[in-house]
């Protein structure tokens, strides 16, 4: 579905070889240290970052759904979060079950997003792009500020999406314990400095 | 704030232990009555009305002219190659020297004014409009997110985050060119012909020798000024803290020093 080819990104100080990735549908677990090139990779595959060498292809139809490290920033700041939930498509009704599910009370879908907690807002940032019909879903750290048993409940949503077929699951994350016991079905795609400013990504089953 | 009453205190107070008589400065309270009668009697409301009128409609005619070129700017650097020298000279030209050339286009009159206060207002929001622009504007995850879901998003929505981004710059600038437009409204109203509006009413308070009347003209603009700014400094503060968590010590992040604990 993505198919990235001798692909390298050059930042100042810094360069990502990704060099040849095919990656079809299915979950993708981004690892690494900070400063390894997660979000550069994903933001690549967005086209929010330019490649300096080789070509990213995104073949047959997709829609992209993204939750990135400023979650805050993806939320209309003079929009209530029910109206921010619902400028994607998506089935609503739905979208109020699973947020109810993740503990978010629905009088607080009245409010607007800076009279939100950070874990509130990433909670309706997750599950607006979840619940849309993207195919291509790229997470750039979505539990970092989701209390445990948000995080559970976020978990499922997200293996519940990645079960449908045809959908390609791109997520960064550090909370190790949340991603092991899933590690049989998740492809492991390691990000790993190689020089002081270099890094390279590795991809293992 | 307290800055002003002190001053306010000590006209007061020469003129109960002096009491001034002469043309420079009048009695206070003498021209405090002058204003309130000029209030109640003599137009004072209309006259203010009129200025500020004439200055809005130049300036809001400028923010649309510099929104669109401001965001040609910011938004395509090729252009600006081409367009900045022109912003330059316009802005180089003292406006006090456009002032024939306006007259000789249009006659002498509202559109002339207007013309001018156009011309003076426009550079600076297209500057406050393409600075706001450069802020790391392109790295926001919000346009990122906005372009991968273009199809669904509404065009208006689009351009409203747009607004609302540019929103801190555009009213910094706004507040600059009311402050000028206003200036250059009242120059225009005391050396054209004009029969309303503060400059031309405290012309015509000079030319007869009522000073207190002429004294409660500009004290009164000054104070509709005063609102003016802190009307637009309470908007900024608003828009810039809209995105922080509620109730922040503002004056504490402003000054870069957090209370101790």
């Amino acid at each position: 579905m993505v198919a990235l080819s001798n692909a390298e990104v050059h930042l100042p100080g810094f360069r990502l070889v990704v060099g040849d990735l095919n990656i079809q549908p299915g979950f993708y677990w981004l690892q690494g240290p900070n400063g390894s090139g997660k979000t550069t990779f994903l933001r690549t595959v967005l086209g929010a970052q330019e490649l300096n060498q080789g070509a990213v292809t995104v073949s047959g139809e997709h829609r992209i759904g993204y939750v990135p490290q400023n979650f805050r920033e993806t939320l209309i700041p003079w929009m209530s979060s029910w109206r921010n939930l619902c400028l994607l498509k998506g089935s609503r009704l739905h979208m109020i079950r699973v947020l109810k599910h993740m503990k978010f009370h629905t009088s607080d879908l009245r409010k607007r997003p800076a009279s939100l907690s950070g874990g509130q807002c990433q909670r309706v940032a997750l599950v607006r792009e979840v619940e849309s019909k993207c195919n291509l879903l790229l997470l750039d750290e979505p539990f970092s500020a989701m209390d445990v048993e948000s995080t559970q409940c976020a978990w499922e949503l997200l293996f519940r999406r990645g079960q449908e077929s045809g959908i390609v699951v791109l997520l960064s994350l550090h909370h190790v314990a949340a991603a092991e016991h899933l590690a049989a079905q998740l492809v492991k795609l390691r990000f790993e400095r190689t020089a002081d400013d270099q890094a390279r990504v590795v991809a293992e089953r | 704030m307290k800055a002003l009453l002190v001053c306010a205190g000590f006209w007061l107070l020469v003129s109960l232990v002096f009491p001034l008589e002469n043309i420079l400065l009048p009695d206070m309270l003498r021209t405090l009555a002058a204003a309130w009668s000029l209030l109640l009697h003599g137009g004072l409301v209309h006259d203010l009305l009129v200025s500020l009128a004439r200055t809005l409609a130049g300036v809001s005619c400028a923010l649309i002219v510099g929104f669109s070129v401001g965001l040609g700017f910011g938004g395509r650097p090729g252009f600006s190659t081409y367009a900045l020298p022109v912003l330059d000279f316009i802005r180089s030209i003292p406006i006090a020297m456009l002032f024939p050339l306006f007259i000789v286009i249009t006659g002498i009159g509202e559109l002339s004014r207007l013309l001018m206060v156009i011309t003076l207002a426009t550079p600076l929001l297209t500057i406050a409009i393409a600075s706001g622009l450069r802020k790391d504007f392109l790295n926001r995850e919000l346009n990122v997110w906005l372009a991968l879901h273009r199809t669904q998003i509404p065009r208006w929505t689009r351009f409203l985050s747009l607004v609302w981004a540019l929103l801190p710059s555009m009213l910094a600038g706004v507040k600059a060119a009311i402050s000028l437009g206003l200036v250059m409204v009242i120059v225009s109203e005391m050396l054209f012909v004009a029969n309303s509006g503060v400059g031309y009413q405290a012309y015509q308070a000079y030319n007869a020798f009522r000073v207190a009347d002429m004294y409660a003209y500009v004290l009164v603009t000054g104070l509709v000024g005063f609102g003016l700014n802190a009307l637009f400094d309470g908007l900024i503060n608003a828009t810039f803290f809209e995105a922080r968590p509620r109730n922040p010590n503002k004056a504490a992040i402003m000054t870069g020093r957090l209370p101790r604990r």
